[in-house]
């Protein structure tokens, strides 16, 4: 009954836009909104589809195991430990070579090469020498004062 | 032969979602099409679109929770789609409706019958020129022949919504006629 009512009044509503337009004139223009290229339905579902899986391709994200993941922070830990003992061990290295060179040198040598480059030259050892020591003196007198205080 | 709940229910438990997806799409997709093809008038767009609405129906039909019956919701995602398009096609597009007329009368001149061509054409411009609601709740009343109530649950407006949308457009078309 329901069903035939709002039939009825489709119809009716038809009519009143049929008045205005030729039935003819309606119907060529949902035909001509009805023409689509050949197989055009028949490919249309593949397309959808296809464009649904390239939507749906995930970024690539690696699952790595437990024991994966403690190898790797036990690969960077071991790499960062042997870089720092390589580094440590190359100063203490040089720093030894320098001493032990510096020890066997000549003191004419020295002398030699002190005269001949005139920056070097320029320095009053002497003088520097003697503010050192005053330094240490001045250090020296200060730390036996403090002594005799706290005895 | 399962119905669309069925298919649906199907799609959600995700038991061969691609089988229920592609019968829901080929049991519904011409209604879907020449809905939104009334609306764009090209083919190249109502693909386009009809793509969009499946994709989309693809990814939500999982949270469709059957208050509607699948069919009115799947009119609902065009019907949004499709004025969505017309929306970005407005702001993009300087194509003006004088040349869109053009468009029509050059179409319609290979016709026979001039007085028929007349009124073709007096038709298809009354149409472009109502506004995009009220064409569609005209299109879906008159092409679609759906009731109102269904009318009215696509396009998210009530039923004394759609029925003044359907009278509107009458009127307006009559006052295009008359113009011309």
């Amino acid at each position: 009954m329901e069903n035939t009512n709002i039939q009825k009044n489709i119809g009716e509503d038809k009519q009143l836009v049929e008045q205005l337009f030729s039935k003819e004139a309606l119907g060529r223009f949902e035909e001509k909104n009805s023409t689509v290229p050949a197989h055009y339905f028949e490919n249309f579902e593949a397309r959808v589809l296809n464009n649904i899986h390239a939507s749906k391709q995930p970024a690539r994200i690696f699952n790595i195991a437990k024991w994966g993941q403690l190898a790797i922070a036990a690969s960077f830990l071991a790499i960062i430990v042997s870089s720092y003992l390589f580094f440590q061990s190359n100063t203490s290295i040089d720093q030894n070579q320098s001493i032990v060179s510096l020890q066997e040198i000549p003191t004419s040598e020295i002398d030699a090469y002190v005269s001949t480059n005139e920056w070097v030259a320029e320095i009053d050892w002497q003088e520097e020498i003697n503010i050192e020591s005053s330094h240490l003196e001045s250090l020296n007198n200060h730390l036996m004062k403090d002594s005799n205080n706290n005895q | 032969m399962q119905n669309d709940q069925e298919l649906v229910i199907q799609f959600q438990q995700s038991s061969q979602k691609e089988a229920a997806f592609t019968q829901l799409l080929k049991r519904h997709q011409q209604k879907v099409y020449y809905q939104i093809k009334r609306m764009v008038n090209d083919h190249a767009d109502a693909d386009d679109v009809a793509q969009q609405v499946w994709i989309k129906v693809w990814s939500k039909l999982d949270g469709f929770k059957m208050e509607s019956e699948f069919s009115t919701w799947l009119f609902r995602v065009a019907y949004n789609e499709t004025l969505n398009f017309i929306e970005k096609q407005k702001k993009q597009s300087s194509h003006n409706l004088s040349t869109e007329i053009l468009d029509y009368e050059n179409a319609s001149s290979g016709s026979d019958n001039p007085k028929s061509t007349a009124i073709q054409i007096a038709l298809e411009q009354a149409i472009k020129q109502l506004p995009e609601k009220q064409r569609f709740v005209f299109m879906l009343r008159y092409f679609d022949e759906l009731s109102y109530e269904k009318i009215a649950e696509i396009s998210g407006t009530t039923v004394g919504g759609a029925k003044a949308n359907f009278h509107q457009a009458l009127k307006k078309m009559e006052e295009i006629l008359k113009k011309d």
